[in-house]
């Protein structure tokens, strides 16, 4: 066995990546294309807001937390799906309107004794096993809801109007995916830390979107590229003795790079198989 | 008039107050083929969204005889989709049969004899492969358009179809939704500017500038009425496409 898998924590952070790399490009490929990438950024400023009420209120922080994120989803979804916000300004309004009630709430309890943040903000390297079973049920509750509701979640993002008239119950499946959202940012950030959770919604799926024809092969190669992004980043993390959660970005960025060049590389054989084809048929045609 | 598909008593709505569409009344019959025509800003395509049911009358009411999966729609190309969207030709026309949630949706080959059979109809099945973002304007119509026949309908609703499509290429594309309507009775509700059209093709003309000015046969239709929509004078002259 490879020294790096020896080590207890590394497995389990394998394990945690790994969910995380299929979990977070899966539900990504339909908010980018929403105009959404910023959500998980946005959700994590609430999810502040949640933990400082928490401690206000003197009840669970995480279980607030998780409430008012998935709350705050369904609104920014709601403001976007009636048009009566853009997707992007809605993002900027939860994002600077809950971190102004979140500074107001920790100043009132005049600071608090509990380090915030470690409700907030995980890393990587420090997953327990509770936290690894959390990801694992989170990760089979929505990789089944987004196979099943699959078309819906297609249409909707292609044109709510076409889809609303072949039948699809738009609102619902909108709703559906605020939910995911919101747990899923909300519970991964506290396991692997936001910068994960945010950079691997949008990345991969960029990289993805440079590559894939097809809906369906947009998503599985961008989960591919979550899952590659991980691992490499995390071998190359502890080889090299770097941050995790930067690492598995700085790989997922590299990806995406040459995903870019890969396609402007086809798009330059294919002008000159096109030219080429056409130089010859014009050769036989003077012939 | 063949029995009721869609009727609209007294609608009225608006955006912002202000109403675009107001105290409107018609009824679109089986078998009909209805061009409603107005100037830009007139309501047209509001009309189209409220008949279809996207949206909900402030005044009156509108009566649809048709569930969603008897109605092909076909929107405005310009506001259709993202042109980063990665869906196919193929994918996009496969959606059109869309028959609730369920596991197997994400599994299902999308190239089956259905959505050839529609593309093959609008000459679009060499492109079946192709992101819809990388098609011209007047392809991306026609897939579209194969969308909307794929769930053979029985009423086809348009919102300006041949905005931004070559105009030698509408001929083609009027004498489709000639046989679509002549030859296998589907219902046609048609929004363009294309004054031609309802003099050719139509057996119905609605007439929308915020109120219906006019609507019956397109052989009813006089200057007068052309002009009272447009605000300006307007001959009509009967043209083909060649």
């Amino acid at each position: 066995m490879p020294e790096i898998l020896t080590y207890a924590f590394m497995q389990r952070a394998f394990l945690a990546g790994l969910l995380v790399g299929l979990l977070a490009p899966a539900l990504g490929t339909f908010l980018v294309l929403r105009r959404l990438s910023l959500v998980a950024d946005s959700l994590s400023h609430v999810a502040l807001m949640g933990v400082a009420l928490g401690f206000l209120l003197k009840t669970l922080p995480s279980l607030v937390a998780l409430v008012t994120t998935t709350a705050a989803a369904v609104a920014i979804e709601r403001l976007r799906a009636t048009g009566r916000l853009s997707g992007d300004i809605a993002l900027a309004l939860f994002l600077y309107s809950s971190l102004g009630v979140a500074v107001i709430l920790i100043g009132l309890a005049g600071g608090f004794n509990v380090d915030l943040f470690t409700y907030l903000f995980g890393s990587i390297t420090t997953v327990g096993r509770g936290d690894l079973l959390l990801m694992g049920v989170l990760a089979v509750v929505v990789l089944g809801v987004v196979l099943y509701y699959y078309a819906e979640l297609v249409q909707t993002t292609f044109d709510p109007d076409l889809a609303r008239v072949s039948g699809v119950p738009v609102d619902r499946v909108n709703i559906i995916l605020a939910l995911l959202t919101g747990a899923t940012v909300t519970m991964s950030m506290r396991v692997v830390g936001v910068l994960l959770v945010g950079a691997l919604t949008v990345i991969p799926v960029l990289a993805s979107l440079q590559l894939a024809s097809g809906f369906r092969a947009t998503l599985l190669l961008s989960m591919a590229f979550g899952v590659l992004s991980v691992l490499v980043g995390l071998v190359v993390a502890f080889y090299w003795d770097l941050p995790a959660g930067g690492a598995v970005v700085m790989v997922s960025l590299a990806i995406l790079m040459a995903a870019a060049a890969a396609a402007r590389g086809a798009l330059r054989l294919r002008r000159r198989t096109t030219a080429a084809d056409h130089a010859l048929s014009e050769q036989t045609t003077d012939a | 008039m063949g029995e009721p598909v869609i009727t609209c008593e007294h609608v009225t709505y608006g955006y912002t107050g202000e109403p675009v569409v107001q105290d409107v009344t018609f009824t679109l019959g089986k078998g009909e083929f209805l061009a409603v025509v107005g100037p830009n800003g007139g309501g047209k395509s509001t009309l189209l969204k409220l008949a279809l049911g996207l949206l909900q009358p402030q005044l009156g009411r509108v009566q649809r005889a048709l569930e969603w999966k008897a109605m092909g729609y076909v929107p405005q190309r310009a506001a259709a989709f993202d042109v980063q969207f990665p869906g196919t030709v193929g994918e996009i026309v496969s959606q059109g049969l869309y028959r609730g949630p369920s596991v197997s949706s994400f599994f299902q080959p999308w190239n089956t004899p259905p959505v050839r059979e529609a593309l093959e109809t609008v000459g679009m099945w060499p492109y079946r492969h192709r992101r819809i973002g990388a098609l011209s304007g007047g392809q991306q119509q026609r897939v579209l358009i194969a969308r909307a026949l794929v769930r053979h309908p029985q009423l086809l609703v348009l919102d300006e179809p041949t905005e931004g499509v070559d105009p030698a290429l509408q001929e083609g594309f009027y004498a489709l939704l000639r046989r679509l309507n002549r030859d296998q009775g589907i219902t046609i509700f048609l929004v363009t500017h294309d004054v031609g059209v309802i003099l050719k093709e139509a057996t119905r003309v609605a007439c929308v500038n915020q109120r219906l000015v006019f609507h019956g046969p397109p052989s009813d239709l006089s200057d007068v009425h052309l002009s009272q929509l447009y605000g300006v004078p307007i001959g009509l002259v009967e043209h083909y496409h060649h």
